[in-house]
């Protein structure tokens, strides 16, 4: 029988960077908000002796554990889900601070454009530029709403860069300067200038310099020792919840974190949500948690999974197009070309987000008239720090075993760099989120199922985005170059992209969104989602800074509700 | 090879094959147990160089037991023989450096597969077990434990029904070719595709090779030394700018372990 605690005003499922945020910003307006993380503690310190590729990468060290709670995993509408038994295509994050632990720290403003996709396309373009099987729709927000609170973001955060040229000029300098420059990035950047697009400093989290943030918090600066993808940064010189939003919260008198509480359903009594059901892994005890307002911040997958379990929400149904839960899940893709050099680079120096960008061919940046695609993707070259397990280029026809492996591996270790893209998916009719009818978590609960395969849409972005990032490479006059190929469907195995979005996208109509634009739930004025899982499609450009920016609007969001206590927009 | 060895390893091949070795018939008993310990091979021909942990320290002109080096896996030196040189012909020593075998690859597999790795700790391992598609991984119910005896047992069968002779005496273009019949899926094994175990086994090799050489594998950061890879170092905040490649000494995660 569940122990039934002390009401809270708000209760916060999650503490990576949007449940962090939010619970620093309302704590810190001194309303009682309580933490739940359904992993542990982690602090800077966990990560001084973290500089192993064995235990943090091949061993997922910092991810969910798969063995009580994953995905299944299907093609199309008319095969079985089966489940996602190891990881591959995806990463999910557990532990306090959560993926924005682990991360490389590249944050952006996402474009004017993707707020308004639909309507600047069918301006543009006409009404059938895209088939109506691509759920493309407008966020119900735009640029100039979210901006405010995209600096508030980048300012916590620490965030270095320098202008993008192709993107809208901005209101304030970066908080830190860029990063420091490579010779490997120097020459991408060169090559990028030769083939006629404008290179600028990848945004990155990693701090250039020291940093304190309007909250007083200190921020080190970034050492590039090529650890941060997968682990945690023993400097505190990644930009992490951990070393800024957490702490801020804990400072306050009324913020409470408790961890190892997993929590399982939202509860209601007589329609009006109540509060959270949560367990302890350790001890099996299950707790209900009174709140006035329930918040929703875990994973793309897990928002999702929390909605279907308490049955909030409708359920989307690809069939019939009804329902709005589930729908619009998309990732990027990444299109890739390997170059092959002579000349020998420091390569396992660097840092998460080190890079240089190009945005020519992204967002509505070109006429896209002659194509037969919308949007595009961002093209980086990043010297992230190799790290010798894993990374083992070879020119294409080596075997991937045996002598002629090992010496082409080993020669090409300091030698070879990949540029790839952030590329957009678009929303498609049968691609979305379900629970699964056979498979389930350690506590019986049915699992998540994802549907998901490549669209020919984007299947043509990812040709036009390759042979871009080909003729780029081309100007650095490699040996040879690999580049990354398609499959004819797509495979959940080979590790891929973790920028996974959609299930509970956010938008001005409650037929086709499941949250305002303060991400509050059409279908419940107190609870509020708040995720990856609100974006109705993956703008060309990595996810968190927009993550971080939808949570500080709902954080001023759910300030106004507890006040006010009604629908924030009217649908 | 000398004619003793030579004699040896014939009159050690009739022992297994009697024995029911190479057919996987389960041995017991004290008796056959010590025999066959009598007439194992050196597991292997690695230095004696101490513990690899203490080998930085001060003392490592003494000869110092490594009491790490001894199965927590594998159940007879015939199962570490047979994974040593797979592993060796899969990342082979050459003008680069060492191979798997000088790197102690073979110790590395045997304590992972003892432990979580070894259990997929960290995998969903509920039914029920479908074959899927091409596109949905791995979806076997056979632990990696069970999955490495069965190679085993399968990749030394075949070099005895092939060739009369265990799997490491073998020539290498011998033993590559049944490396290479599992990796195509040309052989077969109870509840998975031979080629899903060459995969494990290959990425294990790799991981062996180039770990952190806490885990008994990459010995004296070798491995790291052909890649150039100089390790675990915390900063590189002053090279990071440098024109031309920089020359790291190797650095082990124990350097930054401080009692």
């Amino acid at each position: 029988m569940a122990e039934t605690l002390d009401k809270k005003e708000v209760v916060v499922v999650g503490m990576g960077w949007a449940g962090s945020i939010v619970a620093a910003e309302l704590a810190k307006s001194g309303r009682q908000v309580l933490g739940l993380e359904r992993g542990r503690e982690k602090t800077t310190q966990d990560y001084l002796t973290a500089h192993d590729e064995y235990r943090y990468v091949v061993g997922h060290e910092m991810m969910q554990d798969l063995s009580k709670e994953t995905i299944t995993y299907r093609n199309t509408l008319d095969e079985e889900a089966l489940p996602m038994r190891r990881f591959g295509a995806f990463l999910i994050g557990t532990d306090v601070g959560g993926g924005g632990v682990h991360w490389n720290g590249d944050t952006w403003f996402y474009h004017p454009y993707d707020f308004e996709l639909k309507s600047r396309t069918e301006e543009k373009y006409g009404q059938n530029k895209v088939s109506d099987d691509y759920l493309i729709q407008d966020w119900g927000i735009t640029y100039d709403e979210l901006l405010p609170y995209y600096e508030k973001f980048e300012e916590t955060a620490g965030i270095s860069g320098e202008q993008n040229p192709m993107g809208p000029e901005r209101r304030k300098p970066y908080p830190t300067p860029p990063m420091k420059m490579t010779p490997l990035l120097s020459d991408f950047k060169a090559a990028c200038e030769a083939a006629g697009t404008t290179p600028f400093r990848t945004p990155a989290g990693n701090m250039s310099e020291e940093y304190t943030n309007p909250d007083g918090m200190t921020l080190a600066a970034c050492q590039y020792c090529g650890f941060c993808e997968k682990f945690g940064c023993e400097w505190g010189a990644k930009s992490s919840p951990i070393v800024t939003t957490i702490p801020v919260a804990k400072q306050q008198d009324s913020f409470e974190l408790r961890t190892n509480a997993n929590v399982l359903e939202i509860m209601k009594e007589d329609g009006e949500v109540t509060g959270v059901l949560y367990i302890d892994p350790r001890t099996q005890k299950e707790y209900i948690q009174p709140a006035d307002v329930v918040v929703i911040t875990s994973h793309t997958t897990n928002n999702t999974k929390l909605l279907l379990h308490s049955e909030l929400g409708t359920p989307y149904d690809p069939e019939t197009g009804d329902g709005t839960v589930g729908k619009n899940y998309c990732l990027h893709i990444t299109p890739s070309v390997t170059a092959f050099f002579d000349k020998e680079y420091n390569m396992s120096m660097g840092a998460g987000a080190l890079g240089v960008t190009i945005d020519d061919y992204n967002n509505d940046n070109f006429d896209h008239s002659e194509y037969n695609f919308i949007h595009g993707g961002s093209i980086s070259m990043k010297q992230q720090g190799k790290r010798p397990i894993l990374e083992n280029a070879v020119p294409q026809g080596t075997k991937n075993w045996g002598a002629e492996f090992k010496n082409e591996s080993i020669k090409a270790y300091n030698r070879s760099a990949g540029a790839w893209a952030q590329m957009i998916t678009l929303p498609y009719v049968n691609n979305y989120l379900s629970l699964d009818p056979t498979y389930t978590d350690e506590y019986g609960r049915p699992l998540l199922r994802v549907t998901y395969d490549l669209t020919d849409h984007d299947r043509n972005v990812h040709e036009f985005i390759a042979d871009r990032i080909e003729e780029i490479l081309d100007e650095m006059n490699p040996v040879s170059k690999n580049r990354s190929e398609l499959g004819e469907h797509f495979d959940i195995l080979p590790a891929h992209n973790d920028h996974i979005v959609g299930g509970t996208i956010m938008g001005a109509d409650p037929e086709t969104s499941v949250v305002n634009n303060y991400l509050q739930m059409w279908d419940a004025d107190n609870v509020f989602v708040i995720g990856g899982s609100n974006f109705p499609h993956n703008g060309g450009y990595n996810p968190t800074g927009t993550v971080g920016a939808l949570a500080y609007r709902a954080a001023e969001g759910i300030e106004q509700y507890l006040d006010d206590n009604g629908p924030l927009v009217d649908a | 090879m000398s004619n003793e060895e030579t004699e040896k390893s014939f009159s050690r091949r009739n022992f297994l094959k009697m024995s029911g070795v190479a057919t996987g018939t389960l041995i017991t008993g004290t008796y056959l147990g010590s025999l066959l310990g009598d007439e194992a091979p050196p597991a292997t021909d690695e230095p004696e160089t101490g513990n690899q942990g203490d080998s930085e320290g001060s003392d490592s002109g003494s000869q110092q037991q490594n009491f790490t080096r001894a199965y927590k896996f594998f159940q007879n030196p015939e199962e570490f023989r047979i994974i040593e040189a797979a592993t060796e012909r899969i990342f082979p020593e050459d003008d680069n450096g060492p191979g798997a075998k000088a790197l102690g690859v073979a110790w590395f597999i045997d304590h992972e597969l003892s432990g979580g790795y070894g259990a997929n700790a960290r995998e969903y391992m509920k039914g029920p077990f479908k074959e899927g598609t091409d596109f949905q991984g791995p979806q076997y119910a056979t632990l990696r434990r069970d999955i490495f005896r069965d190679g085993i047992r399968l990749m030394n069968e075949e070099a005895l029904s092939n060739h009369d002779m265990p799997f490491y005496e073998l020539e290498g273009g011998q033993q590559d070719e049944i490396l290479t019949r599992l990796q195509e899926n040309d052989l077969e094994l109870p509840g998975l595709e031979a080629g899903d175990f060459f995969e494990e086994l290959r990425l294990v090799t790799l991981s062996g090779a180039y770990a952190d050489p806490l885990y008994g594998g990459n010995i004296e950061m070798k491995g790291w030394e052909m890649k150039k890879f100089p390790g675990a170092y915390m900063s590189y905040r002053e090279e990071i700018e440098q024109e031309g490649f920089v020359e790291k000494e190797m650095q082990s995660n124990s350097t930054h372990i401080s009692h």
